[in-house]
């Protein structure tokens, strides 16, 4: 889960650089931008998710 | 450009340090004081040796030569090429561009050293020296200055104009360079290290654990504002040209974020508590210099007002989801006030900055590439470092450690042996 969470991470960093190489637009490299962005915080909750189970052997 | 107002301000940054180092250590408890405080120097001197031999190298200036890959018909600066141990720097003659490479030097071997404070206050009662020491290296020799050349030595960030047709990323006073990073990296040490003996029940119940000196925290507050003054005065001299003028408005704007930030974390802990939280309230004070420092030379005064309040009241409830929800044990809120609080502030830059050139959506958009720069490659950046070197040198200090205290653990005696010493403090539970 952790390292899904971190690929996830870097996935939404490329989106967002992509949408500066791939789009011309304002509009549509905002989109893109903005999904990349989701894709990240899809990521961090994974990793987040991922270190509780930690925590509660740790306890 | 005004060098020597510039030089007088870098001078101000340990200031910065000094303030931090006293909340991280007043927020900790008492039987690891004598420790955080010593890394927090550690921290600070391993960072400044690392930096002026590997660091700046990559960091570079902008002028200086760099690494560039290909890609998407444009040239991609990613890295810095300046020699190791700050071969191209000299120290003598009046050359003003030379005397600019010297400051550039100065204020990014004090900006590491304060990013690497930053995490041990995630890591704080439970992170050993030794690692620390370590992960201060890495973080000030190679993860600081990929950034901070990505921003502040021309890379591939500042030139989005150049190569996008778009305005480049903006961070004046560090905001992302400095605590962004920084914070991210306390995130990924607070993973590592997991929670402290006793934070949570087994029901997954947090557990209160107050700092120990809630006077130092607050003087360390005050402290910190000077700091920050002078580093937000420096970067904004150094990196965008602000003008004698300019450096006036950063110092009032500093002022007002923290102020911002302070009293929205007052009000809203009154509201929710019925009395205020000292500890949560010298977060946002905090908070408010962090986010305040992004568009520290371009806002007004009212937007730094606004800045700040929004971080005060940002930074009391992302303490309480981190603590609460998240269970991640981060003594000292360094996640909540430096990263958080700094993302805020570079969202900031595109919403109240006062710019020439671009559209303000354009700023924005800018603003959030950096962003998920800063997200989506340098925490996992961070995070593998930091697993890496847990790998070799294992971060957290043994069950006995964590309930003796870091001070009789790692140093063999207490910050304060006259106090009384509770039986339990001893006792494995």
């Amino acid at each position: 889960m952790k390292l899904i969470g971190c690929l996830l991470l870097l996935s939404g960093f490329f989106i967002a650089v992509a949408a500066l190489v791939l789009m011309n637009s304002l509009a549509t490299r905002a989109c893109f931008v903005v999904a990349g962005f989701g894709v990240e915080v899809l990521g961090l909750a994974l990793l987040m998710s991922g270190h509780k189970p930690v925590q509660k052997e740790q306890k | 450009m005004n060098l020597v107002l510039c030089l007088l301000c870098i001078m101000l940054i340990p200031l910065a340090a000094a303030g931090l180092a006293l909340i991280h250590q007043g927020l900790g408890r008492s039987r690891s004081a004598a420790h955080a405080m010593l890394a927090s120097v550690c921290a600070m001197a391993i960072s400044a040796i690392v930096f002026v031999a590997i660091g700046f190298s990559f960091a570079g200036f902008a002028g200086a030569p760099f690494h560039s890959i290909a890609a998407g018909g444009v040239g991609w600066d990613w890295l810095g090429a300046a020699g190791f141990f700050a071969s191209g720097v000299h120290f003598d003659g009046v050359d003003p561009v030379g005397l600019s490479k010297a400051l550039t030097l100065c204020l990014g071997m004090f900006a590491a050293g304060l990013a690497a404070m930053i995490p041990l206050s995630a890591g704080t009662d439970r992170w050993r020296l030794g690692p620390i020491c370590l992960a201060s290296a890495l973080l000030a020799g190679l993860i600081y200055p990929l950034f901070a050349h990505w921003v502040w030595g021309g890379g591939w960030l500042a030139q989005l104009g150049t190569n996008f047709g778009m305005p480049g990323f903006v961070d004046m006073g560090g905001a992302g360079v400095i605590q962004v990073v920084g914070g991210s990296m306390g995130l990924a040490v607070a993973w590592i290290l997991g929670p402290r003996r006793g934070k949570y029940s087994d029901d997954g119940m947090a557990t209160a654990i107050p700092g120990h000196n809630i006077v130092q925290v607050l003087f360390g507050c005050v402290v910190a504002l000077v700091g920050w003054m002078g580093l937000d005065s420096a970067a904004s001299i150094l990196f965008y040209g602000a003008g004698v003028t300019q450096v006036v408005g950063v110092v009032i704007n500093a002022m007002l974020s923290a102020s911002g930030g302070c009293l929205a974390a007052v009000a809203i802990t009154r509201a929710r508590y019925r009395k205020p939280d000292a500890s949560l309230s010298a977060n946002g004070w905090i908070a408010g210099l962090v986010a305040g420092s992004a568009a520290c030379a371009m806002v007004s005064p009212v937007a730094a007002i606004d800045i700040g309040v929004i971080a005060g009241a940002l930074v009391t409830y992302m303490i309480e989801i981190f603590e609460l929800k998240l269970q991640v044990d981060d003594p000292g809120g360094a996640i909540s006030v430096h990263a958080g609080a700094g993302m805020w502030g570079l969202i900031a830059v595109g919403l109240f900055g006062h710019f020439s050139d671009g559209t303000r959506g354009g700023h924005l958009l800018a603003q959030l590439v950096g962003i998920a720069t800063l997200l989506g490659f340098m925490l996992p950046l961070l995070y593998a470092g930091n697993l890496l070197l847990n790998r070799f040198v294992p971060y957290r200090v043994d069950n006995d450690g964590d309930w003796q205290g870091m001070d009789i653990r790692e140093l063999g005696a207490g910050a304060y042996p006259e106090f009384v010493v509770h039986a339990d403090e001893f006792v494995p539970r």
